[in-house]
């Protein structure tokens, strides 16, 4: 499964974290959004991708900002175990080449679908870890694919869980 | 119009509809297939689950602090109840800085929250659904 972080998480590093800046900082809460965009390896999401509408180069297209069909971003607090959803006790692997800091969000839930989103409700590809709930706005923070691609009918229902590791 | 729903088996979620219509449609669809015992989706092995509440909001319930901003009154509350709850007169910067971001936060703390199906967000919800809207008892 291909992964990707983008720009800002990078820049939330060297800026907020090392730099304690006033500009550069979280958002009030993360969001889980869907998307027809394929992480890929290189040729898809690349790590200056932006949300756009438009279907073009890197760019990153969002489901359902036509037609919504249940489809809206779901939040993710920015605490741990201290919110309905939010990110769990992180956990550390020493390993050497692959190792670093795994931490794993509430799974958050999708739907209830009332049909195919438009566009991409037929080809879902990738989560994206983004802020705001305005569809195909806001920043890109990180993204995987999906284990298959999905689509969504009527009643239907979509769990994920986000994890990333920092290593 | 948005609405949060609250499943039996815990999960929640925020789902976008046009109407009522739309969204009575999907909300029952979805309560229908739990108690046939059906799967949640054809992507998944997962069982659908019943929903249990649904909150309606105007805006999605995750806007409640989108531009991060908040008053002197309301940063001083939260730097007051940081060292009463730290019970000193020292306390980190940083466990004070996670008080005040806290503000922006748009989820309910868990103490805050009574019911496991009550409402998880800090926004007001226009109105709560009865459980005959989706065919629940």
């Amino acid at each position: 499964m291909a992964v990707i972080a983008f720009q800002r998480l990078s820049q939330l590093v060297t800026d907020y974290v090392m730099g304690n800046s006033g500009s550069i900082t979280p958002p009030a809460s993360w969001t889980l959004a869907l998307s027809s965009t394929v992480v890929g390896t290189g040729s898809n999401m690349a790590r200056g991708s932006v949300w756009s509408a438009t279907v073009s180069g890197s760019n990153v297209n969002e489901i359902g900002s036509t037609t919504a069909n249940g489809y809206a971003r779901q939040t993710i607090a920015k605490t741990i175990n201290q919110a309905g959803i939010d990110w769990g006790t992180s956990t550390f692997d020493s390993t050497f080449s692959t190792g670093g800091q795994t931490t794993t969000a509430d799974q958050v839930t999708f739907g209830a679908f009332s049909g195919s989103p438009s566009p991409g409700g037929s080809t879902v590809n990738s989560s994206v870890l983004t802020d705001g709930s305005t569809l195909n706005a806001g920043q890109l923070y990180f993204a995987g694919d999906l284990q298959t691609t999905r689509s969504f009918a009527n009643g239907d229902t979509e769990k994920v869980t986000p994890a990333i590791k920092a290593g | 119009m948005y609405v949060e729903i609250n499943y039996e088996d815990g999960s929640v979620g925020v789902a976008c509809y046009e109407d009522e219509a739309e969204m009575q449609d999907a909300l029952t669809a979805a309560h229908a297939r739990a108690v046939e015992g059906g799967r949640a989706s054809d992507n998944t092995v997962a069982p659908a689950s019943r929903i249990r509440s649904a909150y309606v909001y105007d805006e999605h319930p995750d806007d409640y602090s989108p531009d991060q901003q908040t008053t002197a009154k309301e940063a001083q509350a939260a730097v007051d109840a940081a060292f009463k709850r730290a019970g000193g007169e020292n306390l980190s910067v940083h466990e004070i800085a996670a008080e005040i971001r806290d503000i922006s936060n748009p989820f309910l703390p868990v103490e805050a929250v009574e019911g496991a199906y009550d409402s998880k967000y800090k926004m007001e919800s226009s109105e709560q659904l009865k459980p005959s809207f989706w065919g629940g008892e």
